[in-house]
């Protein structure tokens, strides 16, 4: 795992690759120093995010492998990575 | 505390006309009502003998027919109209609620709220116009509450998000599958819809939250939701293993899509699901994202609070300089699965963290810049690993995961958590465990023990972020030996305030239990027939302020989710077991429709405008004489958060204010401004987060 990846993979998710638990693409959210330009747009897609949603500074996609998470957390605009947790219904 | 409930006093209200039929006061079909005497609920307090009870509550004319001993002894009887106030002298007799028909009881929530007035005054107001969209898991589209006279769908567009495609497996930009109006009112036209839309709600919690919000009542009139005439956009999330609904990445897929199918039109969503994990101040990116789209007009967000309140899942408190604070959780047989406990606390503080499974000695304490990744004696594995500066915050984040392992479960027993205080300015520290399968008897959800538990800020997330409108749960039909008494705040609804100290939840509904839409193909029981089925939680209390936020969206469009939650908390009632508010159990009180759109109808809110920066001076203009403030932090994204280092005000109405930062350390501080009304309306102008500089070097 790279140091950035390392600073900005939160830690559920850093277990996740310790265990090498994605066995496909991995979902997550991503959030961004600023609101992100055009070019750092593309320069997300080219890193491999597959991103659904930009609002604001926070965007919703997936990448396919550890690969492209690494080269996702190696742009120096990516400041957040979350991996997509589950939630819950909350009927008692 | 009014001893009477609402029927009984809008009952007494009503007895003065001459020739007044009891049977007219409230909904079809009529209450309890003979002739003139009404069937009642008491609840005494005191130690009174049974033999005590009974002569002094004929003497005052009830006609008993059940004593129920208990902590609080409960009465039935019958009682005339006229009587009721002599009752209601009675000291022991802490409070009297009118029987009701099971089928009345479905329109509890319509009183209850203060909605029915408003469905049945003229204009009525119902919703007209409005989008009410639901994140859940789905829905029947079949069921007569969502659909119109004519049979047509009144829900505009569907996405499923789990059709078409193994939904743990592949993933895809354009996953899921979209069903607009147009299929669905083909497939209501044909002999077995789900040969054209397949999509089923076999959970029946989506269907049930809708019909809250935004049901018709129909088919048989009988329950109507609090926006009827509400549009409907549904977001059918993912269920795994039968636990889980939906995870944090679609669910802001799904925010997106209700929000570009909305085209603009006036909007409120309902979110009841959450997750623990997270710093409780809205730090996850799903509460950054929340926040942004809250931002946008005619938007409002409402998520129910949580069910927490029993299950033990936080512990917090304060820690000081070479303290050691033992944290212990109970792990029961069989758990098999991950369990996540996380730590959070301000930056400027170091605590070590050290876990002890159940009879062995504990590991080292491990300093927040390293991490910790062994195995117990029984093969389970146990993660350690702490994130400095988490979320860019300045906070400080550790995550402890437990799995079995190579061990066939984690290892039961009483576990310890212990954290050392190493350098300690603040000394403040929550620990929250995250959800997990709770099976039928939560058999693996790992809990705090009495003494490590601590019930305040149990808010699940997102319901913790600032732009959300957070929503607990209070008895209107208590569950019989489960729940607290009628009118009380529900046991397991998640108290607040979040890490940051903000007040939440904002506001209380009816959460316990309510008879809602079921879905046709859930193995949901009949409660009371085919259509309805009963359900608690604070899942159920949100949609009844999604619904109440439609209302008021149809009169004023205009109005933001700010502005929207400004009037909701101000009109809240505070009556009976609500009167402690506001605080974090009851947030402002009980949802009060009738108020909130009298409210509504006219407020306006004070405009910012003019704002500029001259050296330490910040200078702006409003519309209509206001006093103000600015809230300050040096650390902008603690600010978006909501949380202030300090404040300056400036307390003469006028419309021109200015305020100049001094005595302060030097450094850059981020400024809000705050304008307060003669009325006590406020407006915030944080500059679209990026906030106002001023310069202190």
């Amino acid at each position: 795992m790279t140091n950035a990846l390392k600073q900005k993979l939160d830690a559920k998710g850093r277990y996740r690759l310790r265990k090498r638990d994605f066995s496909d693409a991995i979902p997550i959210l991503v959030r961004t120093a600023t609101n992100p330009s055009s070019e750092q747009q593309e320069r997300l897609n080219l890193a491999g995010y597959h991103y659904r949603v930009v609002v604001d500074d926070v965007l919703s996609g997936y990448v396919d492998d550890l690969e492209h998470l690494e080269k996702l957390a190696d742009l120096s605009f990516v400041r957040q990575i979350e991996v997509s947790a589950p939630l819950y219904a909350e009927k008692n | 505390m009014n001893k009477l409930d609402p029927r009984l006093r809008y009952l007494l209200g009503k007895t003065d006309r001459p020739h007044f039929d009891i049977s007219e006061s409230l909904t079809s079909p009529p209450p309890t009502v003979t002739d003139d005497r009404v069937g009642v609920l008491l609840r005494c307090r005191g130690k009174q003998t049974e033999k005590d009870l009974r002569r002094v509550l004929r003497l005052k004319g009830l006609n008993i027919n059940t004593i129920v001993p208990g902590f609080d002894t409960v009465v039935t009887g019958q009682i005339s109209l006229h009587d009721l106030e002599n009752l209601k002298s009675v000291e022991f007799v802490a409070e009297i609620e009118s029987s009701r028909r099971l089928t009345q009881e479905l329109d509890i929530s319509l009183l209850e709220t203060y909605t029915k007035t408003v469905h049945q005054n003229l204009p009525a107001i119902k919703g007209e116009g409005v989008i009410i969209g639901i994140i859940d898991s789905g829905i029947d589209y079949t069921h007569p509450s969502f659909r119109n006279e004519d049979g047509s769908s009144r829900i505009l567009y569907l996405w499923d998000q789990r059709a078409n495609q193994n939904y743990s497996a592949t993933i895809d930009l354009n996953y899921g599958r979209e069903y607009t109006k147009n299929d669905l009112d083909k497939a209501l036209a044909h002999s077995n819809p789900f040969m054209l839309v397949p999509h089923q709600d076999k959970n029946g919690h989506g269907t049930h939250v809708t019909g809250i919000a935004a049901g018709n009542g129909q088919p048989d009139g009988k329950f109507i939701g609090i926006a009827p005439k509400a549009d409907l956009i549904i977001v059918a999330l993912g269920i795994e293993d039968h636990t889980t609904l939906g995870d944090s990445q679609r669910a802001v897929d799904a925010f997106d899509y209700i929000i570009q199918k909305a085209n603009n039109r006036p909007l409120a969503i309902n979110m009841s699901q959450g997750m623990n994990g997270g710093g409780h101040s809205g730090e996850t990116l799903l509460e950054r994202a929340i926040d942004s789209f809250s931002r946008r007009k005619s938007l409002v967000i409402v998520k129910s609070a949580g069910n927490e309140g029993g299950w033990r899942t936080h512990a917090g408190g304060r820690i000081s300089q070479g303290q050691i604070v033992e944290l212990e959780f109970v792990v029961k047989a069989n758990n098999r699965q991950e369990n996540i406990l996380e730590l959070w606390h301000f930056g400027e503080d170091i605590i070590s963290i050290a876990v002890q499974p159940p009879g062995n000695a504990p590991f080292d304490f491990i300093l927040p810049e390293n991490d910790l990744d062994e195995q117990n004696p029984v093969g389970n594995e146990i993660f350690l690993a702490y994130d400095l500066d988490a979320s860019e915050t300045g906070d400080t984040k550790a995550t402890l995961i437990l799995n079995r392992g190579s061990g066939l479960m984690l290892q039961p027993g009483t576990w310890k958590f212990l954290l050392r205080g190493d350098s300690i300015t603040h000394g403040y520290y929550d620990v929250w465990i995250e959800r997990s399968y709770r099976g039928a008897a939560g058999v693996e959800q790992i809990r705090f023990t009495d003494v490590s538990a601590d019930e305040n800020r149990t808010i699940s997330i997102p319901g913790t972020t600032k732009g959300i409108i957070t929503v607990g749960s209070y008895v209107t039909r208590p569950n019989v030996g489960i729940s607290a008494p009628n009118g009380q705040i529900s046991s397991f609804s998640s108290r607040g305030p979040n890490r940051y100290g903000l007040q939440k939840p904002e506001i209380v509904a009816p959460g316990e239990m309510i008879i809602g839409s079921r879905s046709q193909t859930s193995k949901q029981p009949f409660q009371p027939n085919q259509w309805h089925t009963q359900i608690g939680g604070t899942s159920m209390a949100a949609p009844h302020v999604t619904g109440a936020v439609a209302l008021i969206l149809s009169l004023r469009p205009d109005l933001t989710g700010e502005q929207i939650k400004q009037i909701l908390r101000k009109t809240a009632r505070q009556d009976g077991f609500a009167m402690s508010a506001p605080d974090n159990i009851w947030g402002n009180g009980k949802l009060m429709v009738e108020n909130a759109i009298n409210i509504a109808k006219n407020v306006s809110f004070p405009q910012i405008s003019q704002v500029k920066i001259e050296g330490k001076t910040i200078y702006w203009t409003t519309d209509v004489e206001t006093t103000g403030a600015i809230g300050f932090h040096t650390h902008q994204h603690q600010l978006q958060l909501g949380k202030n280092l300090g404040s300056r005000p400036s307390l003469t109405q006028k419309t021109q204010h200015q305020i100049t930062l001094k005595d302060l350390p030097v450094g850059t501080y981020y400024c809000k401004i705050i304008a307060f009304s003669l009325d006590d309306w406020f407006t915030v102008d944080d500059n679209d987060q990026e906030f106002y500089l001023i310069d202190m070097n």
